[in-house]
């Protein structure tokens, strides 16, 4: 017969080696602080911002990120190019173990493109975002004023 | 006499080098440099929120703070438009001596009437300019400003505008004051301007 400890031992055993197999979970992803501003009729393109961290102890990659109120969403980058300012898609952005990457006006944003009807402020925006060892990891983006400055 | 001219032409050599790395330089830093006459920005004419035709010489004895950018604009152009929203605020009674003037460079989506409600929700006090083609690409010409479209793959003629993203002030008398960056802090560019507005009074 195992005594209850051994159980609770063993149990933690097992638990350590999943982790150790599996060191990305869903969990170790988090978003906060997101928010996008309203547009100003159908058709308009908005920019996402919030800030991604990663509490694994391996890098993550966002992948991908998909909405239902848009044609199109990927993530770019705003850079300067001969004293023109463009933006770039960034197809893979990495999120360092342990640190986070935040995505700011003038520099990384979510592009949001071919929004299908004028976003106002208050709505909410689901949005997944998909990245290579964690998954799906679905967040909803607080849609803030066209003039405001973050998520207020 | 050989070795005097192969000095010559290593000279030679070197200079026509230099001048090149020069000119290449300045190729590639077309912002920022405004075209000057008798010592003014070059005239511009657009259109107005209500349809009319707006001149430079509309705005003489204003100082103006002009910006190019465009409506669709998701990121850039909002920020800087905080910043002069801000600016004003920071301005005060001052902000009367002010114009700001936001010009699009995407004149194709960019009704003067949606450029009026755009900017309204930063702070109705800008004023959006445009017009057709010819009017917006002799106005960008005039301040050194680039612009070019740029297609959305898979999107069904969908575009983004690349395009400088500097501030140019223009003093009273229509003589260029300077560009500025866009990202200087908002504060910090209503002391600046402050600073300006005295000088100027004073001269
Ligand atoms: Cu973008």
């Amino acid at each position: 017969m195992f005594k209850w400890c051994e159980i609770k031992a063993a149990c933690a055993v097992v638990l350590v080696l999943i982790l150790a197999a599996n060191p990305a979970f869903a969990a170790d992803i988090s978003v906060s602080q997101a928010w996008m501003r309203a547009t100003i009729g159908a058709g308009g393109n908005s920019a996402a911002y919030m800030t991604i961290a990663n509490a694994g102890s391996a890098a993550d990659v966002l992948t991908g990120v998909t909405t239902p109120v848009a044609g199109m969403a990927d993530v770019h980058q705003t850079v300067e190019d001969n004293g023109m300012m463009k933006m770039e898609a960034v197809p893979k952005l990495e999120i360092p173990a342990g640190g986070s990457v935040s995505l700011s006006p003038g520099g990384y944003h979510v592009m949001v493109m071919q929004v299908g009807k004028k976003l106002t402020a208050g709505d909410t925006v689901p949005m997944t975002l998909t990245f290579e060892r964690a998954g799906a990891v679905d967040i909803d983006v607080p849609v803030v004023p066209l003039g405001a400055s973050g998520p207020g | 006499m050989s070795r005097i001219r192969l000095i010559l032409w290593a000279l030679v050599a070197f200079a026509v080098a230099a001048v090149s790395t020069i000119t290449l330089y300045r190729g590639q830093n077309p912002a920022l440099q405004v075209t000057v006459v008798d010592g003014r920005i070059k005239p511009f004419s657009l259109i107005g929120p209500g349809n009319q035709l707006i001149t430079n010489a509309h705005f003489r004895g204003k100082w103006m703070l002009l910006f190019f950018g465009y409506t669709h604009c998701p990121d850039i152009c909002p920020t800087t438009m905080l910043t002069i929203a801000s600016v004003l605020n920071d301005l005060g009674d001052e902000a009367v001596k002010l114009q700001p003037i936001f010009i699009t460079i995407d004149p194709e989506r960019d009704s003067p009437a949606l450029l009026k409600d755009y900017l309204a929700n930063f702070d109705s006090r800008i004023l959006g300019l445009g017009g057709d083609e010819q009017r917006v690409a002799e106005a960008a010409e005039a301040f050194g400003v680039f612009y070019r479209k740029q297609p959305i793959d898979n999107s069904d003629g969908d575009y983004y505008m690349d395009h400088s993203t500097a501030l140019y002030l223009v003093d009273p008398d229509g003589r260029l004051a300077r560009p500025y960056v866009p990202d200087v802090p908002p504060g910090e560019l209503a002391e600046k301007l402050r600073v300006r507005f005295r000088t100027f009074e004073e001269k």
